[in-house]
């Protein structure tokens, strides 16, 4: 189980284990970038963003209380993190200089496919991400925590500090609001 | 069950998450309404979309770039734990005044030379020939403080300023074409009264004589560099004049210790 190994790894960090908390990022490396990517939409910004996160990991291991939650903790840094990344960037209008092309990136032709699906098909993530990405920052939290992270209601309302309920409602409103911005490319 | 309170069902649909009894009233209104039934499509298809996007691999240097952060931020926190270990009895604005004092001092002292003027000064002025030398009041100084001037390295050649010398007329001395200018402030501001052409020219001859570099700024208006062991050599040379000079410790033969070469901005009236 990921929650048993992880709570394992940081007892071993914070016993001095230096490689444990290698160990932890190698865990939960892929998962807070594209958290990050999904926030901010771009690679550049994303790596610096994650990376950012690890380091209060590190900095701030000794506050997490119950090892066993070492993932939501995780979550509820980076959203954080993430969120006040937003905001600096979006002063600086960091998002209003970004167009459609700006993340276009080239063709990668996977094993069997033609060029026309891969296309449709790169084209057609790239749309959704954008898509996502605009959204409002409350909307893309429970979308990216939920449908792309995968967690569990109990998982999100724990790190985001709300009710279930308001959770799945909350949900509810950014998947129809995703819906409205994506329907004419369906 | 109107269409707005069925499409707030629609994530719990999608996740199984709906009672029986709510299942039932949505499916029927689903299976009577084309509207929301085109939307629960549509909610669906995006849904898969979402659900199906591919995670991006993150980049092979995310975990060098971490530890590269952390060395950084380490060596910034041992700084700061540093300053805080040090038991400081000063209050912050306390401490804050008295840098804010030291540097204001410094830069007072750095860019002000001149001491006060002799009405001023507490000091009285000690003048190497006294029966000729005063101390110059700021109004009467040859140029005004802090002046800066672009010179040649090597103040030019030595027959082409003597030259010029023999000119009545104010020329500019260009700085020697291979050089590049620089610039400089006099340490010593000289003037000397009642002086006939013909003197100046030999004030000057002898000021080259001496190996002193010298720079023809206009027609009365000349910069000297000379070393400060030459300095006692320099007052003999005013001393054959009527002449005042500032500051009154430019009279000292130890004024400028710790300085190679002194530079004085001699004017004459």
């Amino acid at each position: 189980m990921p929650y048993q190994e992880a709570a394992q790894l940081v007892r071993a960090f914070r016993q001095g284990d230096q490689q444990a908390f290698n160990r932890l990022v190698a865990l939960y490396q892929r998962k807070i970038y594209n958290l990050a990517l999904g926030y901010v939409k771009q690679e550049d910004e994303a790596k610096d963003l994650a990376q950012d996160i690890f380091v209060t990991v590190f900095r701030q291991i000794d506050k997490l209380k119950d090892e066993s939650k070492f993932g939501a903790w995780l979550y509820q840094l980076a959203m954080n993190h993430c969120r006040n990344r937003y905001q600096k960037l979006r002063r600086r209008g960091f998002f209003s200089n970004q167009s459609l092309d700006d993340t276009e990136t080239g063709l990668n032709l996977s094993s069997g496919a033609t060029p026309e699906k891969e296309y449709e098909r790169q084209n057609t993530s790239r749309l959704v991400r954008e898509a996502i990405a605009s959204l409002a920052p409350a909307e893309k939290e429970v979308i990216l925590l939920r449908d792309l992270q995968e967690l569990s209601y109990e998982e999100i309302s724990e790190i985001l500090g709300l009710p279930m309920g308001t959770v799945k409602s909350k949900l509810n409103r950014a998947r129809l609001a995703l819906k409205n911005r994506l329907k004419h490319f369906l | 069950m109107q269409c707005t309170e069925a499409q707030t069902l629609f994530t719990d649909f999608a996740d199984n998450t709906l009672g029986r009894e709510e299942l039932h009233v949505l499916t029927d209104h689903l299976l009577g309404c084309q509207t929301c039934a085109k939307e629960w499509r549509e909610f669906q298809q995006i849904l898969s979309l979402v659900r199906n996007l591919e995670t991006q691999t993150p980049p092979a240097d995310l975990l060098p770039g971490i530890h590269a952060k952390l060395a950084q931020r380490g060596i910034f926190d041992r700084a700061w734990a540093l300053v805080k270990s040090l038991n400081f009895s000063l209050s912050i604005p306390a401490a804050a005044t008295i840098f804010t004092l030291a540097m204001l001092a410094g830069f007072l002292l750095k860019t002000s030379p001149l001491e006060p003027p002799a009405a001023l000064s507490s000091r009285p002025a000690r003048i190497s020939a006294k029966s000729h030398g005063e101390v110059l009041t700021p109004r009467r100084l040859p140029i005004a403080p802090n002046t800066m001037f672009a010179v040649s390295h090597d103040g030019g050649s030595r027959n082409e300023l003597l030259a010029s010398l023999a000119q009545t007329a104010p020329t500019t001395r260009r700085p020697a074409a291979d050089h590049t200018p620089r610039l400089l402030s006099p340490d010593i501001h000289v003037l000397i009264e009642k002086i006939d052409h013909e003197s100046q020219v030999v004030l000057c001859r002898e000021i080259v004589r001496h190996n002193w570099q010298l720079h023809r700024i206009t027609a009365n208006l000349f910069l000297v560099h000379l070393p400060q062991a030459e300095l006692g050599n320099f007052h003999e040379l005013l001393g054959r004049h009527h002449y005042a000079l500032a500051p009154a410790a430019a009279a000292e033969a130890r004024f400028g210790y710790g300085k190679t070469v002194l530079t004085a901005a001699i004017r004459f009236e």
